[in-house]
């Protein structure tokens, strides 16, 4: 059964965009990607038309092209070429031997690791920051966050798909989160609030299960019945304010979170959503425009890298695997690691952890630089940037991110907005995680049920959202970001101190 | 390194102070260990984790932060896990990987 065969040619051009001048260098790079292509049609030709297709030889012809550019690897220290050896090995990776959920999508990773050329020739000058790269964002967009009573009103019933509350609201409640999804149904009591107008001692709450059904009940947790699920609304709101002890804004002194600015930008041109933002919109129809500005964000990350640990291989227990195995070693590109066996983690119990596994190997790291430049970024540090991106340009459109769950593999986000009668509307929450190839985006509902997720922070010692203050730092970035005359200043939008409350008590 | 209990990982991980928690392999960490030392420098406090789950508390503990594989290097500050990574090559690969930490590099 034919593998492909390794790419002399690609090989060639790698080797000489190492030694050509910078000149030369943009057609090299362009014949280089033509290379590619015609590799990508031959790899999917031959899956396409061979089925259960040699593994061994895929792996053979990956150890070939690999050492082929191991010559360049150790001269170059440019990232982009790094990358572009990096996709290219990749295409020789049979999906069947990567792990799940990569193992599962039948084209593998093969559209990851890609960066538009308008956004790789940005390189060149490091991805500095232009003036014409700003977006235009209506004042629309944002304004509605100052409005009086905005957070009064998401909690009202009717007014939000789910919001988050502690679990001590219900410890039986049949939920996989380490919080619980709720829907206010009545208020309960009055108070003075703060300016004097009665606001509710507390709301009657629904508390959402796992299959979906909700009971007005709180559940001990022995399940007994406690009475009603009710709870103050300023917990409530600490939960939907919370932006997590993890949440910092973009840091633009450095090259990759310029890059990731330059090449979310760039997203959104080419989804025309771009325009869309410059001007005023129905507020009936905001909501399907923010929700895939989010959708451009976390695909941003997620086509531009690639987790090392979401491209091992993982080979069985066959005489086949064993001589793949030899192979990959040879190349001194792989590192070995060992699964964590799934057994002790159904049964709570202790387990023999890798005592018998097979070893994968890791090997894109040792061709990628790190980073979203290089391309090598960790499932955790592409829910990192893409956290960035969501603190210092969605939460502004109202999309706000809570940062900082105990896996650090995504974020959860809830967009909020105002109807055409200025009436507070809330959707979601969201669970993003850029890495995951099937559902980036998922309603936290099923994330839990799919045990991602589970492990949110508490809003007690974490940053809060200024929902109010939002719409200044909005034009207080893109200003301090897209100046013209920052061209010799380092520009700095790191602090995260601009646009997050400081932390709740 | 100090090879921790699951309470002191729970605890230390929450602290102030940022840590550097090492989880070994089957043969435990092997030279992981040495790079991330020679990374760390003294500057944070590294924690060791030997047979990984060896006890169902560890074992919870590495299943809320998303350990798949073994050996890996867990990165913290005040709770928030900042980097994960099962691949560190070498010194330079470890110093890229504590870099996330706040104060540890000159962009944080």
């Amino acid at each position: 059964m034919p593998a492909p065969a390794s790419p002399p040619v690609f090989a060639r051009l790698l080797s000489e965009l190492g030694t050509e001048p910078d000149t030369r260098r943009r057609a090299l790079l362009d014949e280089a990607r033509e290379e590619l292509a015609r590799i990508d049609d031959v790899v999917l030709d031959v899956r396409a038309s061979v089925p259960g297709w040699d593994k061994l030889g895929y792996v053979r012809a990956f150890c070939s092209a690999a050492d082929k550019a191991k010559p360049l690897l150790a001269t170059t220290t440019n990232p982009l070429l790094r990358r572009l050896v990096a996709k290219a090995l990749l295409r020789l990776v049979p999906p069947a031997l990567l792990p799940p959920p990569w193992s599962t999508v039948s084209s593998g990773p093969a559209a990851v690791l890609h960066l538009d050329d308008a956004v790789f020739l940005r390189a060149d000058d490091q991805f500095a920051l232009r003036a014409d790269d700003a977006p235009r964002i209506h004042p629309s967009w944002s304004a509605f966050l100052t409005h009086p009573g905005l957070s009064e009103g998401l909690l009202q019933p009717r007014r939000h798909e789910h919001l988050l509350a502690p679990r001590s609201l219900s410890p039986g409640a049949e939920i996989a989160g380490s919080a619980v999804l709720v829907r206010v149904e009545a208020s309960r009591g009055q108070q003075a609030g703060p300016n004097g107008a009665p606001t509710p001692e507390g709301v009657l709450c629904r508390v959402v299960s796992s299959n979906g059904s909700s009971s007005s009940r709180r559940l001990t947790s022995e399940g007994k019945d406690a009475g009603e699920a009710v709870v103050k609304p300023e917990v409530l709101r600490a939960w939907l304010e919370n932006a997590g002890p993890g949440a910092r804004a973009l840091d633009l002194r450095k090259t990759d979170d310029r890059a990731l600015l330059v090449a979310f930008l760039h997203t959104l041109r080419v989804r025309r959503l771009d325009a869309l933002l410059a001007k005023e919109m129905d507020p009936d129809r905001r909501f399907d425009v923010v929700d895939a500005v989010v959708d451009a964000a976390a695909d941003t990350v997620a086509q531009a890298c690639l987790d090392p640990l979401a491209c091992r291989f993982c080979l069985p227990d066959e005489e086949w695997a064993r001589e793949a195995a030899r192979l990959l070693v040879a190349t001194g590109l792989v590192v070995e690691v060992w699964p964590r066996t799934a057994t002790g983690a159904s049964t709570g119990g202790p387990e023999p952890v890798g005592a018998r596994a097979n070893p994968q190997l890791v090997w894109l790291d040792s061709v990628a630089d790190a980073g979203l430049v290089g391309g090598s970024l960790s499932a955790l540090g592409q829910a990192r940037a893409f956290a960035r991106l969501a603190v210092s340009l969605l939460a502004p459109l109202g999309a706000l991110p809570m940062v900082g769950a105990r896996d650090g593999n995504g974020v959860v986000v809830t967009i909020i907005g105002e109807d055409v009668d200025g009436i507070a509307w809330q959707r979601g929450p969201w669970w993003v995680e850029p890495a995951h190839p099937l559902q980036p985006v998922t309603p936290l509902l099923q994330a839990w049920s799919e045990g991602r997720g589970r492990h949110l922070p508490e809003p007690r010692g974490a940053f809060a959202h200024d929902i109010k203050a939002l719409p200044e730092w909005l034009g207080h970035f893109v200003r301090r970001a897209f100046a013209p005359h920052e061209s010799t200043a380092p520009i700095v939008a790191g602090a995260h101190e601009s646009d997050l409350r400081a932390e709740n008590p | 390194m100090k090879l921790a209990t699951a309470v002191e990982l729970r605890n230390r991980t929450r602290a102030d102070a940022p840590v550097v928690v090492v989880v070994g392999g089957p043969g435990g960490a092997g030279d992981l260990d040495k790079r991330i030392t020679a990374a760390v420098d003294g500057r944070v406090e590294l924690l060791g984790v030997a047979g990984a789950d060896r006890c169902k508390e560890i074992k919870q503990f590495l299943d809320e932060a998303g350990v798949d594989v073994i050996p890996a290097v867990l990165v913290y500050a005040r709770g928030v896990l900042l980097e994960r990574s099962s691949s560190i090559r070498d010194a330079r690969a470890a110093a890229a990987l504590i870099a996330v930490l706040p104060g540890l590099s000159s962009g944080s």
